[in-house]
Formats: C-alpha cells, sequence, structure tokens
C-alpha cells in the first residue's frame, strides 16, 4: 500500500487525539470521585443511581419521620405514667377517706382530689411539638375544658373537643405507625375526668367513697395502662423501624457507591496506561515525521 | 524527416516531454496537502516511429495526457460513510446538549426535585397543623413546576434551534449543489477540447464530499462527464442543472421537497438526516413524555388533594394543588399559594388528620403512567436513561463509521494522496532523461558541426 505523508501526520494526530481524549475522561473521573457524571456515560447504572438517590432521600425522610414519631409517642408514654401516679394517689386517698376520718380531714382530701383532677386535665391537654397529645386528630383544640356552674348547688362539667383519630406516620415504602392514643381511649373519652369530679364533690360534701368508685378509679387506671402499654408498642416498633431503617441506609450507600464511584485503582491504572500510549505514540511521531527522501537528496 | 534533423527532433521532443512531466511533478509537490487534490499523472508516450529501408525507426516521446489517480468506488463508500457519520454526530452533540438539560444524576435534576416534593408531603404528614410544613409543601411544589417548565423550555429552544440548523444545512446544500452543477458546465466545456480538466474535477469531488456530509446523497457520471447526483432516488444535479430544495411540513412532520413542484424527497442520514430525525422523532418525543409525566403527576395529586380538608372553618376542600395539564404550564395553584392553609392534608377536616398527606407522599409509589404500569420516578429516570442511551447509540454509530472512514481514507490516499518520496524519485528520474535529452541536442549539435566542417 502507498502511504502518503498527508496520512501519516493524519493517523498520529487521530492517534494523539484519542489518548488525550480518554486520558481527560479518566481524570475527570478520578477528580470527581464519581464514573458516572451524566447519564450517556452509563444509561443504566444512571437509572439505578437515581433510584437508589431516591431511596436514601426517603430513607433520610422516614428517619426523620421515626425520631418525630418517638418524641411524640415518649411524650405521650410519660403524660400517661404521670397521670397513672395521680390515679394512685386518688387510690390511696380513698383508703384514707374510709378509715374513718372527720368529716373536716375527709372534705380536706377532697380539696385534694380537687388539685389532682387540675392536673390531670392539664396532663390530658399536654401538647408536643405543637400538637395536642390526646386530642385525636382534633390537635390544634384543647382537647379538655373543665366549666364549673355555680348552682347552687356548683356542679363542675368536663367536655371532650378530640375525636378518636390515629395519627400515622409514613415509616418506610407503604409502612405507617400509628403514634397517638386519644383521650377517648385512654381516659374513656370524659369517664376519667367525671369520675375525678364526682369523687372530689362526695368527699367535699364529707360523703365516703362508695365502693363503685373504688372500683371505677381501679378500672379507669387499668384502661389508662392499656393505653399506655400500646404507646409501648409503638415505641418498641419505631426502635426497631429506626435500627432497620439505618441498616438500610447503610446498604443503600453501599450500593450507590459501588454503582456511581470511581474505582480508583482501576482508573488510576488504566489512567498510567493511557498516558503510556500517549507518550509512545508521541515518540513515534517525532521519529517518524521527519525523515523523507528530502533527507538525503543535496 | 530523417538523420541529423530526426535526433535533434527527438531531442526536442524529449526535452518537452521531460519538463511537462517536471511540471505535473512540481504541480503533485506543490499541493501536498492540498484537501481534496488527487495527485497527478503525465501518460508519456512514444511517437509513432517512421519507416526507414532498414525498418521503423522511433521518433521520441510526447505526453499523451495528463490525469488523476482516482478510485470511483472509493469516492462512493466514503461518501456513503460521511452521510452515515455526520448523521450520528449531529445526534451525538444536539443530544448532549439535551442530557446536559436533564442534568442528571445529580442533586439539581427533576429527580430530586420530585423526591423532595413528596418527601414535603411527609414532613407535613407528621405536621399537619403547622403552617411552616404547608409552605414548604408549596416551595417545594413551586420549585418542582419550576423543574419541568425549565426542562420544558430548554428542550423547546433546542428544537426550535433544530429548524434554523435545517434551513441553514438547506441552504448549504443548495448552494453546493448550483456549485456542482456550474462545474459539471465547466468541465464538459473543458473536455470537449479534448484535455482532461483535473483540478475542475477535484474541486468537484470535493463539493461532492462536503454535500456528502450534509445528506445521503449517490453520485453517477454520464456519458458526457456531467456527474448526475440524487438524493434518496431523486435527481437534484445533472447535466440540465442543479434542482434547489426547500422544506415543507406534512402531517406536522417537516420534510425535504423540491422547491419546483413540492415532489418529497428521501433524505435518511447526513447531517441534514440527523437534524430531521431529531427535529421529527426524538425531541419531540422527550417533549411528549415530558408532558405525559407533568400530567399525570398533576392529575394525581390533584386527585387525591381535591377529595381532602385544608385548614380554617369550615375547612376548605375540592382544591386543586396544580393548575396547567403539561410540563409547560404545571405551576401550583395560586389560590394555594397565597394561602397554605388551603393545603390539604387532612381527609375528614380534623387539623390533626393527615390521610391525604400520606397519601399524596405516597403517591410517589403509586403506578400511574403507562397503563398504570410505572410509578412517576420510574417513568422519569426511564425517560432520562433513554437520552443517554439514544447519545451512545449515535456516538457507537459515529465512533464505527469513524473507523471505517479512517481506513476508506486511507486507501483513498494510498490511490489519490501525494507521496513526496515518490515524487522526489520521479523527479530525479525526470531530471536524468532531461540531462540526457540536452545531451543529445549537444552530440547533435557535434555531429552538425563535422558535417558542416567537412564541407568547408
Amino acid at each position: 500500500m502507498r502511504i502518503t505523508e498527508g496520512r501519516i501526520a493524519y493517523d498520529i494526530l487521530n492517534s494523539v487525539n484519542n489518548a488525550r481524549e480518554k486520558i481527560v475522561d479518566l481524570q475527570g473521573q478520578l477528580a470527581s470521585g464519581k464514573r458516572v457524571q451524566k447519564v450517556s456515560d452509563d444509561p443504566a447504572a444512571s437509572e439505578t443511581i437515581m433510584r437508589l438517590q431516591a431511596s436514601l432521600d426517603r430513607n433520610t425522610q422516614y428517619q426523620k419521620n421515626v425520631s418525630d414519631a418517638q418524641g411524640f409517642v415518649d411524650s405521650a408514654s410519660s403524660s400517661l405514667d404521670d397521670l397513672n401516679s395521680l390515679l394512685t394517689q386518688v387510690q390511696e386517698i380513698l383508703v384514707q377517706a374510709e378509715n374513718g376520718q372527720q368529716t373536716s380531714a375527709v372534705v380536706a382530701l377532697g380539696n385534694q382530689v380537687d388539685g389532682i383532677l387540675q392536673q390531670a386535665v392539664s396532663i390530658a391537654n399536654t401538647q408536643f411539638n405543637g400538637k395536642t397529645l390526646f386530642g385525636g386528630t382534633q390537635t390544634t383544640t384543647t382537647p379538655y375544658a373543665l366549666t364549673t356552674n355555680p348552682g347552687p348547688p356548683a356542679t363542675t362539667t368536663v367536655t371532650y373537643s378530640g375525636n378518636s383519630g390515629a395519627i400515622t406516620y409514613a415509616v418506610g415504602d407503604g409502612a405507617t405507625q400509628q403514634v397517638n392514643t386519644s383521650g377517648a381511649d385512654a381516659f374513656g373519652g370524659t369517664a376519667l375526668f367525671n369520675l375525678l369530679i364526682r369523687v372530689r364533690d362526695n368527699l367535699q360534701a364529707g360523703t365516703l367513697p362508695s365502693a363503685a368508685d373504688q372500683a371505677a378509679v381501679k378500672t379507669s387506671a387499668a384502661t389508662l395502662m392499656a393505653a399506655a402499654g400500646k404507646l409501648g408498642t409503638y415505641s418498641q416498633s419505631l426502635t426497631t423501624t429506626s435500627t432497620h431503617l439505618q441498616s438500610q441506609e447503610t446498604q443503600l450507600q453501599s450500593l450507590m457507591s459501588s454503582t456511581r464511584d470511581t474505582d480508583v485503582a482501576e482508573a488510576t491504572l488504566d489512567l498510567t496506561n493511557r498516558q503510556t500510549m500517549l507518550n509512545a505514540a508521541l515518540q513515534t511521531a517525532a521519529k517518524i515525521l521527519p525523515p523523507s527522501l528530502l533527507d538525503y537528496l543535496s | 524527416m530523417s538523420g541529423l534533423s530526426l535526433i535533434l527532433e527527438t531531442a526536442r521532443r524529449a526535452l518537452m516531454t521531460q519538463q511537462a512531466a517536471i511540471s505535473v511533478t512540481s504541480h503533485n509537490i506543490s499541493n501536498a496537502s492540498t484537501e481534496g487534490y488527487t495527485r497527478q499523472r503525465a501518460n508519456l508516450s512514444a511517437t509513432p516511429a517512421l519507416w526507414e529501408r532498414y525498418g521503423y525507426v522511433g521518433t521520441g516521446v510526447e505526453v499523451e495526457s495528463i490525469t488523476r489517480l482516482r478510485d470511483g468506488y472509493l469516492d462512493g463508500q466514503v461518501r456513503y460513510s460521511n452521510s452515515i457519520e455526520s448523521s450520528a454526530t449531529t445526534q451525538q452533540n444536539v443530544l448532549s446538549q439535551v442530557e446536559a438539560s436533564f442534568n442528571e444524576p445529580s442533586d439539581a435534576g427533576l429527580s430530586s426535585a420530585m423526591t423532595a416534593f413528596f418527601n414535603s408531603w411527609q414532613d407535613l404528614s407528621t405536621h399537619p397543623e403547622d403552617s411552616s410544613s404547608r409552605n414548604a409543601v408549596i416551595q417545594q411544589g413551586t420549585l418542582l413546576s419550576q423543574g419541568f417548565q425549565r426542562l420544558h423550555t430548554e428542550l423547546t429552544q433546542e428544537y426550535n434551534s433544530m429548524n434554523d440548523d435545517i434551513a441553514g444545512t438547506m441552504s448549504s446544500i443548495n448552494q453546493l449543489t448550483s456549485e456542482i452543477s456550474d462545474l459539471n458546465t465547466q468541465i464538459v466545456a473543458a473536455q470537449t477540447t479534448g484535455a482532461e480538466p483535473n483540478d475542475l474535477e477535484d474541486a468537484r469531488d470535493s463539493k461532492l464530499d462536503d454535500l456528502s456530509k450534509l445528506v445521503n446523497i449517490s453520485v453517477s457520471t454520464d456519458t458526457g462527464g456531467s456527474v448526475v447526483v440524487s438524493i434518496g432516488g431523486m435527481t437534484v444535479v445533472s447535466r440540465g442543472g442543479a434542482v434547489a430544495l426547500t422544506t415543507a411540513v406534512v402531517g406536522g412532520q417537516t420534510q425535504i421537497v423540491t422547491a419546483k413542484d413540492n415532489t418529497k424527497v428521501n433524505v435518511t442520514s447526513g447531517e441534514l438526516g440527523g437534524d430531521l430525525t431529531l427535529y421529527n422523532t426524538t425531541i419531540p418525543g422527550y417533549l411528549s413524555k415530558l408532558d405525559e409525566l407533568a400530567g399525570a403527576l398533576i392529575n394525581r395529586v390533584n386527585t387525591l388533594h381535591s377529595a381532602g380538608y385544608g385548614l380554617g372553618t369550615p375547612p376548605s376542600t375540592g382544591t386543586n394543588f396544580f393548575t396547567g395539564t403539561t410540563a409547560a404550564d404545571m405551576s401550583v395553584n395560586a389560590a394555594v399559594a397565597a394561602d397554605p392553609s388551603l393545603v390539604a392534608a387532612s381527609q375528614d377536616g380534623s387539623p390533626g388528620d393527615n390521610q391525604v398527606a400520606l397519601a399524596i407522599a405516597n403517591a410517589a409509589n403509586d403506578k400511574v403512567l403507562t397503563g398504570n404500569t410505572m410509578t412517576v420516578a420510574q417513568f422519569y429516570n426511564s425517560l432520562a436513561s433513554s437520552v443517554g442511551s439514544d447519545i451512545n447509540s449515535a456516538g457507537s454509530t459515529a465512533t464505527s463509521t469513524q473507523l471505517v472512514l479512517t481506513q476508506l481514507e486511507n486507501q483513498r490516499s494510498s490511490v489519490s494522496g501525494v507521496s513526496l518520496d515518490e515524487e522526489m524519485t520521479n523527479l530525479i528520474q525526470y531530471q536524468h532523461s532531461y540531462d540526457a535529452a540536452a545531451r543529445l541536442v549537444n552530440v547533435a549539435d557535434q555531429m552538425f558541426q563535422t558535417v558542416l566542417n567537412m564541407v568547408q
């Protein structure tokens, strides 16, 4: 085959260009640490990367939801604990009252129960992060309100403005977790507070508590504990979910890294290779371009 | 004529012939680096002999013709590959810009915006009573709409610039065909004198090569020496002249037609072919998918949203979150943007209920596209990666055709290229012949002297 000067120059230029192009590409990969920088670098991997990134973003969101849920559940749990210890106090007061006190002492116990009632209502109205804990999904309205009618005889009524709605948080793809227990669940709506009002009124009137009232206090405490138990289950489940989400995040990140990131060792080796090839091309060019018959003619 | 005069005449012919050959060689050397130059050769032949009593006596040498060394078959191959290569390269270049508009995979693409939008609904679901979560939902919705609009605008700009490209390519094609037609006329005229207008033919071949980069052509030569150029079977250059081409829109598709009688010209490759594919098929395809995606997203979110309740007394309901139906006009409902309490998170009007917010957050996983088989993210990811695949397939066609072209160009240069080594060798050869012929004149001169001296 006849080889002409023009082609030699073209071929050398071509191979130098090719080598440079690949070197720039590899340098880009090494500098950014990313093997896939645009979709055309690897369309299939890009699709995976986008999917993994979305999963990672969602995972972060779920973890945020879970920690938010934990706060809510913990706060509700501790409120129920407080209420439970108030009920224990009421039980003690009832025992004291039964043990044959003077009327004035019974009235004093009634006053104590009044204090407990006020505290209980205040606890039941607790807010967490701008939400009432026990109002169901009526989270912006104070759930319990005590109203005193001057009488005579003076009477106290309690109203519940919440509902029995469940608040659920998303804690995974297609997974939700209830985080609340409503006043309807935990306190039997207004039952607990009506009971406290009745007990107080009786004691303040010097009437000794009936056996039925004593039993009712126990029942209320049991309802309360059942609700607290449910919250405990929620909390446990949230902890498990949180652990699961964290390990999922680790897995996703390692997958992401193996799909997207540059294999530094491989890329470096490849780069060295390419540079050697470029040098070879340049050296060849330097050697073969000058000589022609003209050099030997005088 | 014989004897001494014949020797002198033969020497004269030799001198002139070697001179002509050297002048062809020098033309070759001068054009060693000229693009499209075909090496020429002086074809020497012996002049007719004279009959003498003792036999035929040679009368010397003459230049019979000066011809180009060119392989028409290789030209055809190169032009075919040119068309394929430039079609693929055009598509690769334009699609790379489209790819840059998609800007994936990154934190700034639509994929991230969609995830952020759905995540903001989850945030709202944990704080449905909170106005800052509502504002965040509106903000993410606005960012998402802007993302769709931006991508739509950039693709549309790309689409419109293709129109300009097509017009530009068309005018280049018309220019080239009329130049080729002019060269045809000049070449035919020159050939009537019996000589080969080599450099005009080079110019015409060069233009044909240029034309083959713009559009798929096939070339043949008629008996008179004119080239006949046709595009997809339609003759555009012949001895009769060039046929001007123009564009026409038929059934929403831009076509190339003859300016005179609107006959369709079948353009399949070349830069124009690449442009047409992009303009008629590829980019509108991306745009319609983008619109389909935006439409499905808007529809799904609005369906869920309008069934829910916002805040306020009585709680608002029946509100659409988005307005618009395509990527171009998608936007957050202005009423919602102005009043965050209209954002519907609740299914029953109680402010702490978050079922609708959860459902909208979950719409990320709802299969609402391609016959309810794909989620919005899946659909978008496959759209974005199809751009990458399209680039790669155009790129690999370009690369493999470039390899073929390099090979063909090597072969063509092997036939037609100027080799300086060869020209120098020829030069020396012709120079020596010239020297020898001059010597012959000298000898003949001395012989004449001898004869004349005899007479004295």
